[in-house]
């Protein structure tokens, strides 16, 4: 049964006047003050906390009226599903006397601009001059020329084979901010006999140390790593003495790579990050090669709109007698193409009758 | 001595020597959005350019028409304009249109009942008189 809202009580307005906890500034202004309203009521209310769960479990027990009813996990996950870590609340002190620095700076909108507003020119203006500044995944203009399109695949192959190679996660891929497309070009592919299996070769040791630091962006401190394992593993991975080419293995160009179902998805992502270019499921479902993938990044999207489709048409373009128009002629555009709007709109104005209706 | 006139030898008619047709101008409009421009719009991509090469005395003028049908517009020399909707229509069906309207006179539609054959010649047999006709054809007698 869904719960009615309670009424506004009186110890409301006080609890709410005497300012917010201190928060993180993430959390917006609303869900502080809730909070705080929640927590500070709780000091005045008479009535035992619920202690349920979350609403799959409060669900869960009404429904098979006993604490251990079927299904351990939380229902809107299912079993085999993580389940959502819940947030531990912690609660509040009586009589601990919140700090007042938020109070002093909430003023309360009067008017609608006033409003805190997310999104717009505006509100990424203020975000990039108090908060932190946006990450983006993509870069926001796209790679149009077929070698700087090449250089980012072959630099993707080389920075997720390295990866794995090194077996450390994809995760540590990031943004961009070394170049290795001079590495990646000296780098070869090796393929075992079974075509699955593909290795990167470096002509020396020193270039693939490089290309792992520029992987994930410097050499990783122990304290910038999740764990000390693969901190380790990472230091490993650097130290290898480069191996010699193996006999039994078969030199690949860089567009006959194989994409891996293991690591295709992560190639895939890293060259989205690198051109800009985003890929739909069906073109990478149809990627099982880089050569393949480059040839789909470098197709233009199609035309949304006809009259786009057939200004790329060079056999309708070329005929003299046709002409295009991507929007609406109108009533105003047919006299103009036989030169008459000119002359009604001096007419017009003249007499100072509105020009258009607009 | 006075100038007299040339006096004309032949009369201008369309399709003696020359032939000027008289459609002047094929107007299509499309809409990007609506199923009835279907065939419109494979017709504008697939048939168009070798409609238009074949034509080169027409011009050809495409602009979209939105949600609205799909219309072919045709304008004559004469002034006047004739419209077809092709809406639901396939590019076969749509060719066959705007192939009428590139072959139509212009002028309006109308049954000719009386006089099915039309002629500027004179009839090579000359006008009919009473006062040449042979007597034995001669009704009355003047």
């Amino acid at each position: 049964m869904r719960r009615l809202p309670r009424f506004q009580q009186s110890i409301d307005l006080l609890l709410e006047s005497t300012g917010y906890p201190h928060a993180p500034s993430t959390i917006c202004r609303t869900c502080r003050l809730r909070a705080a309203s929640q927590a500070r009521r709780a000091a005045f209310s008479t009535s035992a906390p619920r202690n349920e769960g979350s609403l799959a479990n409060r669900l869960k027990n009404r429904l098979f009226k006993k604490k251990d009813a079927p299904g351990t996990g939380n229902l809107a996950y299912g079993v085999t599903q993580p389940q959502a870590p819940e947030v531990e609340v912690e609660d509040s002190v009586p009589g601990e006397e919140a700090p007042r620095e938020y109070a002093n700076q909430y003023e309360p909108a009067s008017k609608w601009d006033n409003l805190e507003w997310v999104g717009g020119k505006k509100s990424k203006k203020d975000r990039t001059d108090t908060r932190e500044e946006i990450q983006w995944f993509m870069p926001r203009t796209k790679a149009t020329k077929p070698n700087d399109i090449a250089a980012a695949v072959r630099r993707a192959l080389v920075e997720v084979l390295a990866l794995q190679e090194a077996g450390i996660g994809f995760e540590a891929l990031r943004l961009p901010t070394v170049s290795i497309d001079d590495l990646a070009a000296d780098v070869q592919y090796q393929v075992s006999g079974t075509g699955q299996d593909v290795r990167l070769r470096y002509p020396n040791d020193e270039v693939k140390s490089e290309i792992l630091e520029s992987v994930v962006l410097s050499v990783p401190q122990a304290a910038e790593v999740d764990d000390a394992a693969s901190f380790l593993q990472f230091q490993r991975a650097s130290a290898v003495v480069h191996e010699p080419a193996v006999a039994s293995r078969k030199t690949l160009l860089w567009k006959e790579v194989p994409l891996d179902p293991a690591n295709k998805f992560a190639i895939i992502k890293r060259v989205m990050q690198l051109t800009g270019i985003r890929l739909a499921d069906p073109k990478i479902q149809r990627c099982d090669t880089a050569g393949k993938l480059f040839h789909e990044l470098l197709q233009r999207p199609q035309p949304t709109k006809l009259a786009d489709a057939l200004k790329i048409d060079n056999e309708l373009t070329s005929l003299n007698n046709v002409t295009f128009s991507s929007r609406r002629v109108g009533p105003i555009d047919k006299e103009r193409q036989v030169g008459r709007w000119k002359v009604i709109e001096r007419e017009l104005e003249s007499r100072g009758l509105p020009v258009t209706m607009s | 001595m006075p100038l007299t006139a040339l006096r004309t030898v032949s009369k201008p008619q369309n399709g003696v020597g020359a032939f000027i047709l008289q459609c002047k101008r094929l107007d299509f409009h499309y809409c990007d959005w609506a199923g009835s421009s279907r065939g419109m719009n494979s017709f504008l991509k697939g048939t168009l350019p070798a409609f238009a090469k074949a034509n080169p005395q027409i011009e050809i003028t495409v602009s979209p028409r939105p949600t609205k049908h799909p219309v072919i517009r045709g304008h004559y020399i004469n002034g006047r304009e004739k419209a077809i909707c092709v809406r639901k229509m396939d590019p076969n069906q749509i060719l066959q249109k705007a192939e009428l309207l590139r072959d139509a006179s212009g002028e309006k539609l109308r049954r000719e009942v009386r006089r099915p054959v039309k002629s500027l010649n004179e009839s090579v047999r000359g006008i009919w008189s009473p006062f040449h006709a042979p007597i034995e054809e001669k009704r009355w007698k003047i």
